[in-house]
């Protein structure tokens, strides 16, 4: 009865039209935030995704200002813009100050939202009910997607995927030991950019989705699960847009049974699920399999100590 | 007792940024400003939970809630990041969604909570004089003000009674532990003050501003001050002028009061970061010119004295051309050196050096 339900949300994505959609849009953007999360997560800039994709908001604010149209291109171009300023504004307080990076993303994530929402209810207060729709990028609304959407998403990430490829070998190097990168004539500086600047890009697919507050989650969480079960940086990418991927379409799917669940934070718990479970079941580094190791280790020794005083006894006879 | 609501919304403001400000600072210190982020938005669950268990927006249950939450937030990043599977950051980065998600996915599911989640994010200040407080029946005035006062006392003794654990466990913990000062206490009773003071603010500014007034008016104050004491009193001046302020910015734009003020607050924080003496980007931009200029000019000097002594002639030109500097810097320390009378030119435009400047040459050599 339930397998029969499962099966017909599940087949439900190759025939209902807006279920296809939505999940569609989900997995992309689990898969490029989850293939471009590992290099955050790596670089321990995990809160850096937090702070850019708050500081998305006023672009889209702006976009709609200037432009007066709700097209999904031009508001991820606003959102875009400002997130990548918000990432440089952080790294120029850290590197110009002595305020810590924690305290510089906290600044950014705050003020850019709070001038977002200033935005916001302006647009508010003149255009009247026009704004509705903009609310949406706060929690994201992955049900609004609609073709036209899915196929922007789709190129920007087709764009994510192919510099990354490109640039593998200098991001690892620039991740790894950046100084060995520097010695080697690697211009690290216009790479840190680089890489920078593909993350903002996997945020802003992120806004549709998942929306601002809960897309740091995209970033780390199939990232972390992924270094659970792997030490190799390629294995991590694909493990890691894989389950970044699953989580987007278990999510989406989850959320289109209940009515009114958002899919945003649907997703989000998908993915700490899977990242629960790779804690416990990861055979390296898993809690389970640490047991078992444990518990055999100790029931080795015993034995080893049993045979040895069984030596002992045959030796020396019992006394 | 009338009091105007516009009195009440920016009592309600000073006093929330006031009790940010004042703990945001240790916050910043202790480079745990992003806490703040992970507490301020999982305290949403903790409300939520409050209200459904005892049916309504009891501020005592709520409160309470909302602090058992932060704490279990802070118990969970640290029992994370301690198992050694994840950095710090990534821990903060995965826990509050995830409790900030059921926290949603609650409200939304259950729709008698009378919690609009997105004032979740920005808040409901506007709103504040509406809620008032009844004692016996007898209006007792606004519900913010009170809780919030309460709070600020809170905090204030908090801070004043252990100032000097605060401050030797912030700057030199292992010298806290030695001398006794139990430095982890310490810890989890400033974060247990955080929550509350999240909780509390929260009710009235939402998440975001709360993390606004925790970091960036101490952000600003520790670039213009080092000792702690002034920085408490200029952090929590920055939070009250900037929670002022962007009322007034908000009335006259007729905008959102939580995120005009938070925008205020990075205007401000903004000011001091290019303005502010000693350690703002004009003042270091100065400072480092004025080295450059210093080394430049012991290097120019050198180089003639160097160059007359092997008897060839040093001219603006020359100069330009033998260390590689434009001709405009070459010409302005050449004009430097001459006011100074480091150095005089001769007939052929070429330079010999003074008493005075063969004096300061002998002072680079030795």
């Amino acid at each position: 009865m339930i397998l029969e339900e499962i099966l017909s949300i599940f087949l439900g994505i190759f025939t209902d039209y807006t279920l296809r959609y939505v999940a569609l849009g989900s997995a992309i953007l689990g898969i490029t935030s989850g293939a471009l999360g590992c290099f955050t997560v790596l670089r321990k800039q995990s809160l850096f995704g937090d702070a850019i994709a708050h500081a998305a908001l006023p672009g889209i604010g702006f976009a709609y200002l200037f432009a007066g149209t709700k097209d999904s291109l031009l508001l991820m171009l606003g959102a875009a813009i400002f997130a990548w300023f918000g990432g440089m504004i952080t790294l120029a307080i850290t590197s110009t100050t002595r305020i810590k990076q924690d305290a510089a993303l906290g600044i950014t994530l705050s003020v850019f939202f709070g001038l977002g929402i200033v935005l916001l209810s302006y647009l508010q207060s003149i255009g009247g009910a026009s704004q509705g729709g903009l609310d949406r990028f706060l929690f994201g609304q992955a049900a609004a997607l609609i073709e036209s959407d899915v196929i922007n998403l789709g190129i920007l990430s087709a764009v994510c995927f192919t510099i990354l490829i490109l640039f593998y070998k200098e991001f690892k190097i620039t991740t790894f030991d950046s100084s060995f990168g520097q010695s080697l004539g690697f211009p690290i500086k216009y790479l840190n950019v680089l890489l920078t600047s593909v993350i903002v890009v996997a945020v802003v697919i992120g806004l549709h989705t998942v929306g601002v507050v809960l897309m740091v989650s995209m970033l780390i969480a199939p990232a972390a699960a992924a270094r659970q079960w792997t030490s190799n940086l390629k294995n991590m990418i694909i493990l890691s847009a894989i389950f970044g991927g699953l989580s987007g379409i278990i999510g989406s799917m989850i959320s289109s049974t209940a009515e009114g669940m958002s899919t945003g934070p649907v997703i989000v718990i998908t993915i700490t699920a899977i990242l629960g479970i790779s804690f416990v079941f990861s055979p390296k580094q898993g809690y389970l399999f640490r047991y078992i190791r444990n518990q055999r280790k100790s029931q080795t020794s015993l034995d080893n100590i049993k045979t040895i005083s069984d030596k002992e006894k045959e030796n020396h006879g019992n006394i | 007792m009338e009091i105007s609501s516009d009195l009440i919304i920016i009592g309600t403001a000073i006093l929330v940024a006031a009790n940010c400000a004042s703990i945001g600072v240790f916050l910043v210190l202790r480079k745990m400003a992003m806490m703040s982020d992970a507490i301020s938005h999982s305290v949403l669950l903790g409300i939520v939970i409050a209200v459904f268990a005892v049916g309504g927006r009891e501020p005592v249950a709520v409160i309470v809630g909302g602090v058992l939450s932060g704490i279990l937030t802070i118990s969970l990043v640290e029992l994370l990041y301690r198992s050694g599977k994840l950095k710090q950051d990534s821990s903060i980065g995965i826990i509050f969604p995830f409790l900030f998600a059921i926290g949603v996915i609650l409200v939304t599911q259950a729709g008698n909570v009378h919690i609009d989640v997105q004032h979740v994010l920005y808040g409901s200040i506007e709103f504040a004089p509406f809620d008032t407080l009844y004692l016996d029946e007898l209006n007792i005035g606004s519900k913010s003000i009170w809780v919030l006062g309460i709070l600020a006392i809170a905090n204030v003794s908090f801070i004043v009674i252990l100032y000097k654990e605060l401050k030797i466990s912030t700057f030199d913990k292992s010298l806290a532990l030695s001398a006794g000062l139990m430095p982890l206490l310490v810890h989890y009773l400033l974060m247990i003050m955080v929550a509350t003071t999240a909780v509390v603010a929260f009710e009235s500014v939402g998440a975001i501003l709360v993390i606004a007034f925790f970091i960036v008016p101490a952000s600003a104050a520790f670039l213009l001050t080092d000792r702690l004491s002034r920085m408490l009193v200029l952090s929590v001046s920055l939070g009250i002028i900037s929670a002022v302020m962007g009322y007034l910015f908000a009335i006259f734009a007729d905008v959102s009061i939580s995120g005009s003020m938070a925008t205020i607050t990075g205007i401000i924080f903004g000011l001091v970061w290019i303005f502010g003496p000693n350690r703002g980007l004009i003042s270091r931009w100065r400072r480092i010119s004025k080295q450059r200029f210093e080394v430049d000019l012991g290097i120019v000097l050198t180089h003639i004295h160097k160059e007359l002594g092997s008897d060839r002639q040093v001219s603006t030109s020359s100069m330009s051309n033998s260390l590689g500097w434009t001709k405009e810097y070459s010409k302005k320390l050449s004009e430097f050196i001459q006011e100074q009378k480091f150095v005089e030119k001769n007939a052929q435009g070429n330079f010999a050096l003074t008493d005075i400047g063969l004096k300061k040459v002998e002072n680079y050599s030795n």
